[in-house]
């Protein structure tokens, strides 16, 4: 039994705002990648293969060129392999811009006990917002408001190891929202909507690539997303090893061609130490620049 | 019903009649209606109605016109009426508007840096200027087929046209139009070639006739190059046309007059005329203090107000002229766009000589005030008043931008009173009539892109048919209702605020709506706006707005009298949104590309 914390696509608060550049880079579309904390917020499942520990930390800024607004992101994971029972894993993420405040923390579990080649997990997230009481000229006196509740995901990653010679396949699906809370602090309006994700990921060890690709469905809006990963450089020097990664994706909602964004970035290893960036472009809204996302991640 | 109450209903009646009035609504009956609405209120209270005098002139009496400053009128032909004079004589060219279509590979130079393209310029072909002129290049693929199209902008019976040479001089043989010909027609699509030159050899003339044997009605001309002669261009100064027919504008200005009874306010001006289909008339007013004209004495010409009969000048346009005056002076401008002419036979206005008050000067403080910001303004109007005078029961305030009224004193002390406020005006109604020297102090709230005139009227309840218009107090800056703006911004999306923000649309009635408070600046003709919320994947969710906006609007409150965007927190598909940030972004174009602003804006509930 797993769990894992996942964060919903579309939606508003607790939306994915960038929690990883090298998801981010993959155009989300990595809901496949396995042994990564990065992806503890969108598939549960995916920490079910970790075997020791990890940690990152990462930054993201969304849009500079809007006016008189910060719009920062703060992301913080671990993931801890509990012997034979499984992996455990906890992330962090706030947002705070002007007038608004949002947090959520998310508790996982993935666990590959049932089947070596498959990881189910489950996340548990605690999620809250607050926002200052309405500010202006026309504004009518009104408490500032605020909301706390939970939300729950939960994932499978199957993987099919050594198949086409050199090759793996990964298969995978997260269910994010199952209980599809209201967030408001009326407790009326729209609820958070279930969002379905299932992708896969074809991985060359030859050739040292991966192929990503995803669908994801929710509020009737369905997004494609493809990724590309390829490890240019290896080396080792002084015995230590060092990798250099480029990404890139790209996603499109393709019923109603509302959202689409093209991404790219690269990941930089020493030893156990990997810096990560992204560059997310969003093509329907245009002259407020794109995401940048940066992390720091540790293997142990 | 309390007396204030009573009034704040005088003011709103007299406020949507007079916003009819000036509108150009099709609102007859409205009109009616609420000006019966205003009589049976008035009644219900009880006053003496003010005097209603009618000052009429019947242009039978052909001595009564200033023939310095009239020009192109005929009293003659039809005794006691005034009419359009033939123009048999007036170069039509001069009213016409001159196109130049090229066809060559050399055309003329648009560069403004090419000294002479300011008299290369096919648009001055009616300028009656020598100097100016349209030249037609030639070389490797000259301007054989090339025309200058010409809409005389109306109709006549055109019978000549003249080309005339640059500088009005014979010039050499290649220089002259050589080879040409003239359409005409009344389908700019559709012309008839009515005259055709192959080869003119004529050295010795500057000017070129052409005699047209089928006399027609016209409106459109196109004179086309049929040859040329390189490598040297056909050079052509001026195209006059003649014809039958009735010149196409004129003036009739009378000689000043005045009332022996001393100074009157002016109402509503209406004539006696017969209109054929296509002909129109127009009627202005000035006054003075003065028997002699001067700018000092005398106010400018109103605004042209079109034909009105006399039962519809009761609820037309109310002459716009500084008042009360005792010398007046009006014109009539008559109009064809065809072979008829308008016939004017009389002229009459309303006025009355029972003032609202003696006199009445308007002031504004401050003076200076940065542009775009929210200021505190203070109106002063120092009125006195004779015995007869009807007093001051409303005041209107006619405003560039949506303000709202903080208070109102009379000589220092609020007094009772009602505000309606309206996109362009504040009307203030008084509870007890305003009848002795006092000062009245109007402070209001507003915002101004740049600098505005804030003229004003005061209305009795004894005639509110007929507001005195309040003239501006006086010094050596100029008039003192005059605000000046300070600070204009490059941009041209100013001073843009979500307000409120965060919002709560759950239907409390409290914060359920943002308004998005902006100002365009810094356009001269009417621009695309669009204004899309976006969710912070840079989904597009909603569209707020894709208009033209006006020349320099407001985007304010639009409970307050802005033209402001709401949004109710919705997406496209009716949908409350969830909680969180988004994005709104405004795009305009602009004179010089585009400008785009982007925002936060936080919905909450």
């Amino acid at each position: 039994m797993l769990f894992v914390a996942t964060a919903t696509l579309f939606s508003q608060a607790f939306v994915d705002k960038g929690y990883h550049p090298k998801t981010t880079a993959l155009g989300h579309s990595a809901i496949a990648m396995k042994e990564d904390a990065a992806l503890l917020f969108y598939n549960p499942a995916s920490i079910g293969f970790e075997n020791s520990a990890q940690v990152f930390a990462g930054f993201t800024q969304l849009y500079p060129y809007v006016a008189d607004d910060n719009l920062n992101v703060l992301n913080a994971g671990a993931a801890y392999a509990i012997g034979s029972l499984g992996t455990a894993g906890i992330g962090f993420t706030q947002f705070a811009p002007n007038f608004w405040s949002e947090r959520s923390i998310v508790f996982s579990f993935a666990s590959t006990t049932l089947l070596d080649n498959l990881s189910l997990g489950l996340s548990a997230k605690l999620l809250s917002w607050s926002a200052e009481s309405p500010q202006g000229e026309y504004a009518v006196p009104e408490p500032a408001l605020s909301y706390t509740g939970m939300s729950f995901d939960i994932g499978a990653l199957f993987v099919l190891p050594e198949i086409f010679e050199k090759n793996d396949l990964q298969f995978a699906i997260a269910l994010n929202d199952v209980t599809q809370p209201v967030i408001s602090n009326s407790g009326n309006g729209t609820a958070l909507p279930l969002q379905i994700t299932a992708g896969f990921a074809f991985l060359s060890h030859r050739y040292d690539y991966t192929l990503y690709g995803s669908s994801t469905m929710k509020n009737g809006d369905t997004k494609i997303s493809i990724g590309y990963e390829l490890s240019a450089l290896k080396t080792t020097t002084f015995g230590i090893e060092s990798e250099f990664i480029v990404r890139i994706g790209m996603g499109r909602i393709i019923n109603n061609d509302t959202q689409g964004d093209y991404n790219g970035g690269f990941g930089l290893s020493f030893d156990q130490l990997t810096v990560d960036y992204s560059y997310s472009y969003q093509a329907a809204v245009r002259h407020i620049g794109g995401i940048s996302s940066i992390a720091l991640s540790y293997d142990f | 019903m309390t007396l204030l109450s009573v009034y704040f209903l005088q003011a709103s009646c007299i406020s949507f009649h007079h916003f009819f009035s000036r509108s150009t609504l099709s609102t007859m009956n409205l009109r009616y209606i609420l000006t019966f609405l205003c009589l049976i209120l008035f009644s219900s209270i009880g006053f003496a109605a003010a005097d209603s005098l009618v000052y009429s002139f019947s242009f039978s009496d052909t001595t009564k016109y200033d023939a310095s400053l009239s020009r192109d009128i005929d009293l003659k032909s039809e005794p006691g009426k005034v009419i359009l004079s033939l123009g048999s004589t007036k170069n039509l060219a001069a009213s016409a508007r001159f196109s130049t279509v090229y066809l060559g590979s050399y055309p003329p130079s648009s560069d403004p840096a090419t000294p002479d393209t300011a008299k290369i310029n096919g648009a001055k072909l009616g300028d009656n200027d020598f100097t100016t002129f349209n030249e037609f290049p030639s070389g490797p693929s000259s301007n054989i087929g090339s025309h200058v199209k010409i809409d005389l902008r109306s109709i006549r019976n055109v019978n000549k046209v003249v080309l005339v040479n640059l500088f009005d001089l014979a010039l050499s043989y290649r220089q002259r139009p050589i080879a040409f010909s003239l359409f005409t027609g009344l389908d700019s699509n559709a012309l008839s070639r009515v005259y055709q030159e192959v080869d003119n050899v004529d050295t010795a003339s500057s000017r070129y006739t052409i005699n047209i044997a089928d006399v027609r009605p016209v409106q459109y001309l196109r004179f086309a190059i049929d040859r040329m002669n390189a490598p040297n261009a056909t050079v052509i100064s001026e195209i006059q046309i003649f014809g039958d027919g009735y010149v196409p504008d004129a003036v009739y200005v009378a000689k000043v007059d005045s009332f022996t009874a001393g100074q009157a306010n002016f109402a509503n001006i209406f004539a006696d005329a017969e209109l054929p289909s296509g002909t129109s008339i127009s009627v202005q007013m000035r006054t003075g203090t003065t028997k002699k004209i001067d700018s000092v004495h005398w106010s400018d010409w109103s605004e042209p107000i079109l034909f009105l009969t006399r039962d519809e000048a009761l609820n037309g346009k109310k002459l716009n002229v500084s008042e009360p005056k005792k010398y007046f002076q009006y014109r009539v401008n008559l109009f064809s766009l065809n072979l008829q002419t308008p016939k004017v036979s009389g002229i009459g206005f309303s006025y009355q000589h029972t003032l609202v008050a003696d006199s009445a000067y308007a002031s504004i403080s401050p003076r200076d005030i940065p542009a775009f910001e929210k200021v505190k303004l203070n109106y002063k109007i120092n009125a006195t008043f004779t015995g007869s005078s009807l007093g001051i029961d409303t005041l209107i305030i006619y405003i560039p931008s949506p303000s709202t009224v903080e208070n109102v004193l009379v000589n220092g002390v609020s007094v009772p009173h009602s505000v309606v406020t309206m996109p362009d005006r504040l009307i203030i109604g008084f509870a007890n009539s305003v009848v002795t020297a006092s000062t009245i102090e109007t402070f209001f709230y507003t915002r101004l892109i740049s600098s505005a005139k804030f003229t004003s009227e005061l209305i009795s309840k004894a005639s509110p048919w007929n507001p005195q218009n309040v003239e501006p107090k006086k010094n050596n800056a100029g008039e003192e209702w005059l605000v000046n703006t300070t600070g204009i911004s490059e941009r041209t999306l100013v001073n843009v605020r979500i307000d409120p923000n965060p919002f709560t649309p759950n239907g409390d009635g409290r914060n359920d709506q943002a308004i998005v408070d902006f100002a365009v600046s810094n356009v001269e003709k009417q621009k695309s706006l669009r204004i899309h919320i976006f969710d912070l994947l840079g989904k597009k969710i909603r569209t707020l707005a894709e208009i033209s906006t006006g020349i320099n609007p407001f985007y304010g409150d639009p409970r307050a009298g802005g033209k402001g965007i709401l949004w109710d927190g919705k997406d496209d598909g009716g949908n409350l949104v969830l909680p969180g940030v988004y994005l709104m972004q405004i795009s305009i174009d602009t004179d010089n590309g585009g400008e785009v602003l982007t925002k936060t804006v936080v919905v909450s509930y």
